[in-house]
């Protein structure tokens, strides 16, 4: 219920009391009291309501009205065509109009909208309303084009307002297709297949055709589908599963396959982002042969919660004679099929622990294939040395291993722990207790370096732990059996040594996110054909550029030394790009979006301009003189003075009096019946 | 003269160079014997370490896998077997030292060798280095009883276990294994069989009950 009518009711039944109270008096007293009572309460509507006089503005008196100028991406109106506009009403009638750009919301009164985004009628009045007080505008006029079909209503404050629609044509250069609307959860599991949904959109009907889409996750294609349009169709649903094998950001995209999206090119792709999250990290563990080493490294696994350990080791070799029958031994096959064919892929990691392949015919080639493409799609191995007879200088894990040693080749070495590396993999405790440790000796399977790997602790200039990227995965290295020893026989001061080296390898090996490089930071989401900023930790000390690289496409941003903070061109393609300084290794994965739900078909655009009729909004010609500036037509408009009429002596004189007479009339009739 | 002098000066230099698998990383088991026993123990020892380089895929370091330790521990590895006779001396240094030792990653298997003396000894050991936790004995399908070879409880239920965070520390038993090792029929193929489960318990710990393992051998009771 409104106030007013609140009010009406109120008045009523207070007249009704008042009549009822001079029951018995004179019809005369009964109907003047009633009338001075009805004045009273008429009398306190304007203060309340706050009614002011309206006053008439003349045709020559300055107009006061607000332009809101649509530039979002879809609309096709320019520079030069504002400019145009503007210089209609560059005289002295028009000085009261206030000029306002918009599109993901309200921009700045003067000046180009930098960023061209969505349509968003709703907000954009929404914003608008501070300047609607403070201008009391008698006019808005709206240029869109229409791309706006979620505004359902406009605030009451905009009422009692003249508003105008003006519409200015959307991009619409022939057949397109978009991608609009990815769903997902917005928190994955690692390895967890999660589903994608998302719609495929064209602009024009009337053909049956079909289009290829594609998802990738971190820029890489998962899987692709084939969508057929029917002749009337204008948007089709699409579902891809997906799932992501590292933790942190990940990136999911949809894209319209190349050359196959139309006119358009900014909306044939479509980004999301999501946190992934593990509930554990998976390991298969193959140990050649039971030892300290694998005990000790067994026994810091299993402790962890978030670790599931498939751990598998050979007790009995094939020359081993247990001397017992089948049903005397607990031991069982090695199920190599299950786990390096059916589930390699539910693992994070592997742990190939001092074993020697070669030796068991069970053990097909296959399986070490399955191992390298495994890594090679992004999972981690950790090599392990020991002392049975395994060879990585030849073999399929020739590539993989960083460094190319063999189970036979092993060096009882006198040293010291050296780091020349600085690696985010160690910590700066880490490497201070490396190197205070008072081991000096240790048993170190030497071998050759692969070109890439990268030595991050070395024992007498041996490597010691290797470390190396393989294509999407990583692989690390320990060379030696020992290790165990800065365990058991630790000092006070250097417990933990051990576990705190397995859990640093272990998190660079799942690369997970607290081990990635931040060398800079971009802040905000980035779309394209726009600018972001990107911030340093400290001030450049030389002149660079910043690299984005998208399927072989390089985009640079020259950057000036001397400054920590730039304002940086984005790409006009959206994806998930690789962001690095030209001179470093470490790079950043960068989604840059698009606006692809902007590029509507021509219904929808329709469909949005009549919403807008539906709110009162009168069409009005672009090109034809606006209403309020038609010379030698009359035209009356009214406008607030801003005088309430209760602001005047007069007023409270009278409706002082009028609460005395009341007053004294039923004071009187209470006194008689006394 | 110059033949032999070269033959001596390669074999000095394989040494010093590459030398062959050596020695921490190797299975080796830490003998403490507190009191007086009968030098068999020892023998039974050796024994033992044989048929596991013979039975099993482990590698004892033989013959210097049966390592002959003192109190300190000094150089222990990290499996220690203590041999309780009667007269043994069992002081605070020593507590400490085994305290220590299972903290930080050992594991002692601490047997009497059969006199009520030499028990009593190893209860008070025992109550001195847990007073508050309990010791259970081994049950019927318990890990150590199938981590290689399936034994028969009568052989299983005269030893007592203790973990902590799921990691064998303390295994005892009233019965010396190393006695039986040195016996000879079942008596001694059943003890041989213990003590190897018992070697693989502390060297792979509770990977006999891995879900893989559980699995397979379910079905093949099944069957």
């Amino acid at each position: 219920m409104s106030l007013e009518v609140l009010y009406i009711c109120l008045a009523l039944v207070g007249l009704w009391c008042q009549f009822l109270l001079l029951r018995g008096r004179s019809a005369t007293i009964r109907i003047v009291h009633f009338l001075i009572a009805l004045v009273l309460w008429a009398g306190f509507f304007p203060v309340i309501f706050n009614f002011e006089k309206k006053k008439e503005i003349p045709l020559t008196d300055v107009q006061k009205g607000l332009i809101l100028v649509d530039r979002s991406a879809s609309t096709t109106f320019s520079d030069e065509n504002l400019e145009d506009l503007k210089d209609r009403f560059d005289n002295e009638d028009s000085a009261g109009i206030g000029w306002f750009e918009f599109s993901d919301g309200l921009c700045a009164p003067t000046g180009k909208a930098k960023k061209k985004g969505l349509t968003t009628i709703g907000k954009t009045f929404a914003e608008l309303l501070p300047h609607v007080e403070e201008i009391a505008p008698d006019w808005i006029w709206l240029l869109t084009d229409g791309g706006d079909t979620q505004i359902e209503h406009l605030p009451t404050l905009y009422t009692g307002l003249d508003l105008y629609l003006s519409v200015i044509p959307h991009f619409n250069s022939g057949l397109d297709y978009g991608v609009a609307n990815i769903k997902t959860d917005p928190v994955w599991y690692v390895r967890t297949e999660t589903s994608i949904y998302a719609d495929i959109y064209r602009n024009k009907s009337g053909t049956m055709d079909s289009i290829d889409v594609l998802c990738l996750i971190d820029g890489v294609i998962i899987s692709t589908q084939k969508i057929k349009f029917g002749s009337q169709d204008l948007k089709k649903p699409i579902e891809f599963t997906g799932l992501s094998k590292h933790l942190g950001t990940t990136r999911i995209e949809i894209a319209i396959a190349e050359g196959q999206g139309g006119s358009l090119l900014a909306n044939d792709r479509l980004l999301y982002q999501c946190q992934v999250i593990r509930d554990k990290i998976r390991i298969l563990r193959v140990v050649g042969r039971p030892t300290w080493s694998s005990k000790f490294l067994r026994d810091n696994l299993i402790k962890r919660e978030d670790v599931d350990l498939i751990d598998f080791h050979i007790l009995r070799s094939m020359r081993d004679r247990v001397l017992a029958s089948n049903q005397d031994l607990a031991l069982i096959p090695f199920p190599v099929e299950e786990l390096f064919v059916d589930n390699i892929s539910s693992f994070d990691l592997i742990i190939w622990q001092n074993f020697d392949s070669d030796t068991y015919p069970f053990f097909k080639r296959q399986y070490l294939l399955n191992i390298k493409r495994f890594v090679k799609k992004g999972g981690g191995l950790l090599l392990w040395a020991g002392g049975l007879p395994w060879d990585f200088s030849v073999g399929d894990f020739k590539d993989l291993a960083p460094v190319r040693n063999k189970g036979s080749r092993v060096l009882n070495v006198k040293g010291h722990f050296t780091i020349d590396e600085p690696h985010l993999l160690l910590t700066d405790r880490l490497k201070k207790e490396f190197i205070r440790t008072s081991e000096n000796q240790l048993r170190i399977f030497s071998g050759e370096k692969s070109e890439d790997c990268v030595s991050l602790i070395q024992f007498a200039d041996h490597t010691l732990v290797g470390i190396k990227e393989f294509e999407q995965g990583r692989v690390a290295q320990i060379n030696s059996d020992e290790l165990w020893n800065l365990e058991f026989n630790a000092s006070e001061e250097h417990k933990g040594l051990y576990g705190h080296l397995v859990n640093r390898i272990l998190l660079w090996l799942q690369k997970h996110p607290d081990l990635h490089a931040v060398e800079f930071s971009i802040n905000g989401p980035v779309t394209i054909n726009s600018s972001v900023d990107i911030t340093f930790p400290s001030a450049l000390s030389e002149n660079t550029n910043l690299v984005w690289e998208k399927d072989g496409v390089i985009f640079k941003n020259p950057l000036q030394k001397g400054s920590y903070r730039f304002s940086i061109n984005t790409p006009d393609r959206p994806g998930v790009y690789k962001v690095n300084l030209e001179s470093s290794r470490h790079n950043l994965l960068v989604s840059v979006h698009s606006i692809a739900s902007e590029y509507l078909s021509d219904q929808a655009y329709l469909a949005g301009q009549k919403k807008l009729l539906n709110l009162n909004f009168k069409k009005l010609d672009l090109n034809r003189e606006t209403p309020w500036s038609q010379s030698g037509k009359s035209q009356k408009v009214y406008r607030n003075s801003g005088y309430p009429w209760h602001a005047n002596w007069a007023y409270f004189i009278i409706m002082l009096t009028l609460i005395v007479i009341h007053w004294l009339i039923v004071s009187r009739t209470s006194l008689e019946r006394s | 003269m110059p033949r032999h002098f070269l033959f001596w000066v390669l074999i000095f230099c394989l040494a010093t160079t590459s030398s062959p698998a050596a020695e921490s990383s190797r299975f080796k088991v830490g003998c403490l014997v507190l009191g007086t026993v009968s030098s068999s123990y020892m023998n039974s020892g050796q024994t033992l370490l044989k048929e596991l380089n013979f039975r099993t895929q482990v590698d004892p370091d033989i013959p210097a896998a049966w390592k002959k330790m003192d109190s300190s521990l000094k150089g222990s590895p990290p499996f220690l077997w203590l041999i309780i006779g009667p007269g043994a001396n069992i002081d605070k240094v020593l507590m400490q030292k085994l305290q220590r030792f299972m903290a930080s990653g050992g594991t002692v298997l601490a047997e009497a060798d059969g006199s009520p003396m030499a028990i009593s000894h190893l209860k008070r050991l025992r109550h001195q280095l847990f007073s508050n936790k309990k010791i259970k004995r081994l049950k019927d399908g318990s890990l150590l009883t199938r981590t290689f070879y399936i034994v028969p409880t009568s052989i299983s239920n005269s030893y007592k276990v203790l973990l902590n965070s799921g990691r064998l520390v303390w295994i005892e038993s009233d019965r010396s294994l190393l006695l039986g090792i040195g016996s000879s029929g079942m008596s001694r193929e059943y003890s041989i069989r213990m003590g190897i489960n018992i070697v693989l318990y502390t060297l792979t710990g509770s990977y006999k009950d891995d879900l893989t393992h559980l699995r397979y051998l379910m079905r093949r009771k099944k069957q």
